[in-house]
């Protein structure tokens, strides 16, 4: 089980390809800084990573440094907290910038 | 569970170095509430430590002690120093990224005939072995991208 986290928004295509590559049905992923604009997303597709992880989650302060709100209710709002237990829990933490 | 975290993007470029302290703080104030309140310790079973703090590449940056944010802003690199003096952290930064963009130390200036030098003291600097021997002694790394 590997954590993914990804910090760029959609508009970054390839990263998010290259995500959608290498991820596996029980991995997690952590959206954070400017990556936190995929939760403004609703993606079902089984070959996007969206469709793919077991659980996304999105940092709740870099959302509302944002003005955002979740509108993707399969993705939690998180905390620093959090991110740490779930970088302790999942065996790997890849960087994805 | 032993973390070392990277940092490669420089304040006000990316939200690297905040993000990183950030989650430098939270790993550092679980160990924290852990050891001091053992009722809530069902869910946090671990001590955190945080064996290195590396910073690479423009990630160099949060180590000047010359930058001075507006009094009304959040200072982060008044806060990196806080968080190593509170908690005796090894923040290393990168002797070749810092030398090449002008962060240096009194040595640095000493060996390069600098009249000047501008990094905080909280900070040490060192090579990418330091980097290495993180990735060797830690559980997890956690990397902070531009």
């Amino acid at each position: 089980m590997i954590l993914h986290t990804l910090n760029k928004s959609p508009s970054n295509e390839a990263l998010s390809e290259q995500l959608s590559q290498v991820i596996q049905a029980d991995d997690q992923v952590i959206l954070l800084e400017d990556g936190v604009y995929h939760s403004l997303l609703e993606n079902n597709d089984t070959s996007h990573w969206l469709g793919i992880a077991a659980h996304v989650h999105a940092l709740n302060d870099d959302l509302k440094a944002r003005g955002l709100t979740s509108n993707n209710s399969a993705i939690k709002t998180i905390d620093y907290a959090d991110f740490v237990r779930l970088s302790s829990e999942c065996d790997k933490v890849i960087a994805w910038y | 569970m032993i973390f070392s975290v990277l940092v490669l993007g420089a304040p006000y470029s990316s939200g690297a170095s905040y993000s990183a302290y950030r989650f430098a703080q939270a790993a550092l104030d679980a160990d924290h509430n852990e050891s001091h309140n053992k009722n809530h310790s069902a869910n946090h079973n671990e001590c955190h430590t945080i064996h290195r703090i590396f910073f690479y590449q423009d990630g160099i940056h949060s180590s000047s002690q010359l930058a001075t944010p507006p009094q009304d802003e959040f200072n982060l690199y008044q806060a990196w120093q806080d968080l190593q003096s509170t908690y005796d952290l090894d923040l290393v930064t990168c002797i070749a990224a810092a030398v090449r963009r002008g962060v240096i130390d009194s040595g640095e200036a000493k060996r390069h005939n600098k009249l000047q030098h501008n990094m905080s003291t909280n900070f040490s600097l060192s090579g990418l072995g330091q980097l290495v021997e993180a990735n060797a002694l830690s559980d997890r790394v956690i990397t902070f991208g531009r």
